[in-house]
């Protein structure tokens, strides 16, 4: 991935197994550095991380779903109004 | 026979009772878990994801939860189905966490003899470890306290729900007259820890454990995340990443910075994808 802040994301498959690959390769880096109640306390971290990942996901998943049939139903009430006008 | 017992550990920790469990499981082909829970428990679940989980009908075959106690002694609990997964079916009222009532799957457990393997296990390794046997005692519930009701996040009592004053004599392991108690290996930097790698896809395992969370299921009890939950949970990670930062020395905690940052772009670029409607 580029280090480019300002680059727009694309969630690519492309892009997203390339930003998998730096962070696999940085956790295969980091574990063996670690003794073992270093490593019991990232684990943690890195586990409810992935929980709050998953949350976010979620979250905003739900928010794109109302927000797309919202704006489905304004679509379909649209003629409706416009033809109770003509009446 | 016994689902739960305060045990004298000689001084070992129940993050190492956990990991050694979980190997020790692992070497027998079983799937092991180890977690910390909602209520700040330790939980490690045993099962077996193919023919064994078909024969005892469940996910997880056996759950063990370990919790320290004010005295230095450990509770250990052991039950016979997935308890998470109930959490996660929704009854995270009725299910959190009376052991013995869980009578169905008791039959199912008792059969695989899991429990057995555990306690035999437990006193041998303790007793390797320490130089000592392991005292333990059987835990009473206190039923009809209502304390189920009572506890709520954060304010889980450490007994558990059992009798502290008892009065039965503790039992000693005796694992060197004990023909079946196995050798375990001394503990060494990477004996007693779950890899971050899963062995056959080589890929993190965090993802994938999402669902097995005790964090996880219980914000996923009633179906919906609040913005609460999420503020929780972040605080959640902000302590963790805290407490890890101030264990670490200088490079492991620049590698650590480094995962998190590229961990976050990876997270954007999923969401990316996943509100793009891929």
């Amino acid at each position: 991935m580029s280090d480019n802040p300002n680059q727009e994301l694309t969630g690519s498959d492309r892009e997203i197994t390339a930003q998998a690959g730096v962070v696999n390769q940085l956790l295969h880096d980091l574990e063996p550095m670690l003794d073992d109640s270093q490593h019991y306390t990232v684990t943690e971290l890195l586990a409810e991380r992935a929980v709050l990942a998953a949350m976010r996901a979620r979250v905003e998943l739900e928010e794109a779903t109302k927000r797309q049939n919202e704006s489905s139903t304004d679509g379909e009430k649209a003629p409706e109004a416009k033809g109770a006008d003509w009446q | 026979m016994t689902q739960a017992r305060f045990y004298e550990v000689n001084g070992l920790s129940v993050a190492e009772l956990a990991g050694a469990g979980a190997d020790f499981f692992r070497r027998d082909t079983f799937d092991a878990t180890v977690y910390n829970d909602y209520y700040g428990r330790t939980v490690l679940q045993i099962g077996k994801q193919s023919g064994g989980r078909m024969l005892v009908g469940m996910n997880y075959a056996l759950t063990v939860v370990f919790t320290s106690q004010p005295d230095g002694k450990i509770l250990i609990e052991l039950g016979g189905e997935s308890w998470a997964d109930k959490i996660g079916s929704g009854a995270i009222g009725a299910f959190i966490f009376p052991p013995l009532l869980v009578t169905a799957a008791i039959g199912a457990w008792q059969q695989g003899d899991l429990s057995n393997q555990f306690w035999v296990f437990l006193d041998g390794y303790v007793f390797q470890r320490s130089g000592q046997p392991a005292r333990s005692i059987m835990a009473v519930p206190q039923y009809n306290t209502g304390w189920e009701q009572q506890s709520s996040p954060g304010q889980w009592p450490p007994s558990g729900g059992y009798q502290t004053n008892q009065n039965s004599a503790y039992s000693y392991a005796q694992p060197g007259i004990n023909p079946s108690v196995p050798t375990y290996p001394t503990p060494t930097k990477s004996s007693h820890r779950t890899s971050w790698f899963d062995p056959t896809s080589l890929q993190p395992i965090f993802e994938a454990q999402v669902g097995r969370m005790a964090s996880w299921q219980a914000v996923m009890a009633d179906g919906v995340i609040n913005y609460d939950e999420l503020n929780a949970q972040q605080a959640q990670v902000d302590k963790l990443q805290k407490q890890a930062e101030e264990m670490l020395e200088t490079d492991a905690k620049i590698k650590l910075a480094e995962v998190l940052t590229e961990l976050g772009k990876l997270e954007q670029i999923q969401r990316t994808a996943l509100t793009k409607g891929r």
